[in-house]
């Protein structure tokens, strides 16, 4: 790291020398960015092709049982366990984590220190299992923490700014997930409390509520974080959360993507109908849907609209039955997909219904909280959901899936502009975000207190999934852990 | 039904529905067969149509290539489609094979994901024609030594020996989905009385109460049950386990949950199970 971060004196800290500042960096990654074990026989590790294939559901009874593997809470029986799995991922055939922690220097003079050993198998549960690096998908985050891990500790043999990856069942509440993290905060500053006071944080997407929630909980914990970074936030929620329930994972009209998110995002669901079906027992994802702070900031995301909707009060919308409500898409993915039991009682209705209570509650209770030395990065430039016009309102709109004949019309620059001719739906899309998150909603401008310690930082267009492993916003994240050493 | 799970067998009623993952994995974990059926009847060829629709939409591009091709299931025939893919860390390239089964009364997929060889489809090949529903009749295969017969919930099949099978089976009450019972083979033997709840319920809970049987003398066998009281609702919930050695290197765990209303509905399914529960032969 910069010699000028390392010399500044620690605040919190009564013996300021380079030598005693020790300050642990904490990863929290995003929606569907942990690696779960989910007791009902699946996995979720995008990391393994493997575990992932189960995830495709070839028949009623697969799709009812990923279902119940994604559910998390709800208002009838528990929701399915899951534990965050720990052990870095290890294959003698695919791309192999423990292969690149060995072979990046550092890393391995580090692991090598820690353990004793010069061999893969220690060093890979060093950091899987001790770091807890095994927590999180390696295909999106392995770059970003070995890149920390060495530039933060280049010259010291004993590291002092050991950088941790915290997963988390990002199916539950962001709330639960908060006050999870808080405790591996605490766990993490409890092995170095001889030498370090707090922690920096940094979050990926989703992973940024999910802290914020822990300190509006815990407001105790505050004093236990240096300070944070959040990436890519969803703040005020995204427009492209809501869109899925209308067209599912991606637009029909548009080109098929490929890579790893575009997988993870069509196993949620590949019409809105089985969409809706899948999140209705997810908590955590139906905190990402733009929340009743968005149109104030953002402008108004849907159009077409009579005076009687309000879009401060979006969560009493999404309870409604007809579009744009989205209860009755749900509804529609239960009479589609569900069991006779969940047809019967109605059970996959009553968990949305429960699940976007719980949303709005959250959002309320969260709304400005920060902590106050706070940075924001995010990415723009990428063609990402804006707004969604209905055109006829009044007139039979069906979700897309259940139509009997689909045209779509595409217009504008590289079809930013995308109409579903059978409803007279048309979704705007606009190159001011990562992609998923628009750039009003990333900047995070209801964070209090305002202004933030820094004016928020955007990217080069980097796409939201991937932007982590960019060396550019590695760099960027790093430049901002270093304004953090500084004293606030 | 009767059912096998490694090496221990044991009863059901026939109209609880098993829900496991039969995913069966490579030694190395690098590849799957994962069988999923259901009690319904189509062609096969509709079959596969539907599974293929269903896997491309999921894969999209990461798909390379793929050919339609015909396997022998026995003396009948099974449409299938072979190809090769992009690993989710789309550098590697997996080789595929969905094929499509189908029976008087059951319908099945099997979906083979491995890396890229030349012995990828004479292997699907060898599998596919040892694949049987329980209502069919047909001699199987001769037996071969690198392979080993499985139950993936109404077929049977045989993989090769060093393959990992589910160790747990999964199965629902036919018209109250909560009630689950979850039967799972070599799990290291629990003390008695101690469940890992982290493995059961995600909601918060309070246990309002234990009742829980002693061992038999000499026996390391135990059975208890807990009375919850669950953060989302108000209705009792029940949980019970039992651990029994049923050899001196298998040891069976069950675990069977749902509302406390329903106990006239599952009682007599736990006591059964109970009951059946013995060593398995000839796998």
């Amino acid at each position: 790291m910069a010699d000028e971060s390392i010399q500044c004196h620690d605040d919190t800290s009564t013996c300021d020398t380079v030598s005693s500042l020790t300050v642990p960096i904490v990863f929290v990654p995003g929606v569907m960015g942990s690696r779960l074990d989910i007791i009902q026989g699946r996995t979720w590790d995008p990391d393994d092709s493997t575990a992932m294939a189960t995830w495709i559901s070839l028949t009623d009874a697969s799709v009812q049982k990923t279902r119940r593997a994604l559910r998390a809470s709800g208002s009838g029986a528990p929701g399915t366990a899951a534990k965050v799995k720990n052990t870095l991922y290890h294959s003698s055939v695919f791309t192999d984590p423990i292969d690149q922690v060995f072979g990046a220097s550092r890393c391995r003079a580090i692991g090598k220190l820690a353990t004793g050993k010069d061999e893969k198998p220690s060093i890979g549960v060093f950091y899987g299992t001790h770091r807890n690096w095994g927590s999180v998908n390696w295909g999106f985050y392995g770059s970003l923490l070995m890149y920390l891990e060495s530039q933060l500790n280049a010259h010291d043999d004993d590291p002092h700014f050991p950088v941790f990856a915290c997963g988390y069942d990002w199916r539950q509440s962001n709330t639960i997930s908060g006050r999870q993290i808080n405790a591996f905060l605490r766990k993490v500053l409890n092995q170095y409390k001889a030498v370090a006071s707090n922690v920096i944080v940094i979050t990926h997407s989703m992973g940024g509520l999910a802290v914020r929630a822990g300190i509006q909980a815990d407001p105790g914990i505050t004093s236990s974080i240096r300070g944070v970074i959040h990436g890519l936030q969803p703040s005020l929620g995204a427009v492209t959360c809501y869109r899925r329930f209308l067209t599912g994972a991606s637009a029909p009209a548009d080109k098929d993507g490929i890579g790893p998110d575009y997988v993870l995002n069509k196993i949620m669901g590949n019409t809105g109908a089985r969409y809706a079906y899948n999140l209705s027992g997810c908590a955590g994802p139906l905190q990402l849907l733009p929340n009743h702070l968005f149109s104030s900031c953002a402008g108004s995301w849907l159009q077409g609209l009579d005076g009687s909707y309000d879009l401060s009060a979006i969560y009493t919308i999404y309870r409604q039955i007809n579009v744009p409500g989205i209860a009755g898409i749900t509804a529609g993915g239960e009479e589609q997909s569900g069991t006779t039991q969940e047809k019967k009682s109605r059970s996959v209705r009553a968990d949305f219904a429960f699940n976007i209570k719980g949303a709005e509650a959250f959002h309320q209770a969260l709304e400005r909280t920060a902590h106050p030395r706070t940075y924001v990065l995010y990415s723009t430039g990428l063609r990402t959901d804006h707004s969604i016009e209905f055109q006829n309102l009044f007139g039979s709109i069906s979700a897309p899936d259940s139509r009997p004949k689909v045209q779509w019309q595409v217009e504008g620059v590289d079809g930013a502009d995308l109409t579903d001719l059978w409803n007279e739906v048309v979704y705007h899309r606009r190159p001011d975000g990562d992609g998923t998150v628009p750039e009003a909603s990333a900047q995070c401008p209801t964070l209090m207190p305002l202004p933030l310690a820094e004016p928020a930082a955007a990217a080069r267009p980097l796409e939201h999934a991937a932007a982590y492993g960019d060396a550019a916003f590695q760099a960027l994240t790093l430049s901002f852990i270093h304004r953090l050493l500084t004293p606030g | 039904m009767h059912l096998r799970l490694a090496d221990v067998e044991f009863d059901l009623p026939d109209d609880w529905r098993d829900t496991t993952t039969h995913q069966f994995l490579t030694a190395d974990g690098s590849g799957s067969l994962i069988v999923e059926a259901a009690h319904e009847s189509a062609p096969a060829a509709d079959v596969l149509n539907s599974a293929l629709a269903e896997y491309r939409a999921v894969w999209g591009m990461m798909i390379i290539f793929s050919n339609r091709v015909v396997l022998n299931r026995g003396p009948l025939k099974a449409p299938a489609v072979e190809g090769e893919q992009l690993a989710m860390d789309q550098v590697d390239r997996l080789r595929f094979a969905l094929v499509g089964l189908s029976s008087a009364h059951w319908l099945a997929t099997l979906r083979f994901l491995m890396p890229s060889s030349r012995s990828f489809m004479p292997l699907v090949q060898r599998l596919v024609a040892s694949a049987r529903f329980s209502d069919e009749s047909w001699e199987l295969p001769s037996p071969d030594a690198t392979l080993r017969a499985v139950q993936a919930g109404p077929l049977s099949l045989q993989i090769p020996r060093d393959w990992q099978a589910p160790g747990t089976f999964e199965f629902q009450h036919p018209s109250a989905d909560e009630v689950t019972l979850t039967v799972t083979v070599e799990r290291p033997l629990e003390p008695s009385g101690t469940i890992d709840w982290t493995d059961l319920i995600a909601d918060p809970f309070r246990i309002v109460g234990v009742t829980e049987a002693p061992p038999p003398p000499g026996g390391r066998d135990w059975e208890s049950e807990w009375q919850l009281e669950l953060s989302s609702q108000t209705a009792p919930w029940i949980v019970k386990k039992a651990v029994r050695q049923v050899t001196t290197s298998t040891v069976v765990t069950a675990v069977l949950q749902g509302p406390e209303s329903l106990r006239t509905d599952w009682a007599p399914v736990w006591s059964q199970f109970q009951s059946s529960l013995q060593p398995g032969f000839g796998q």
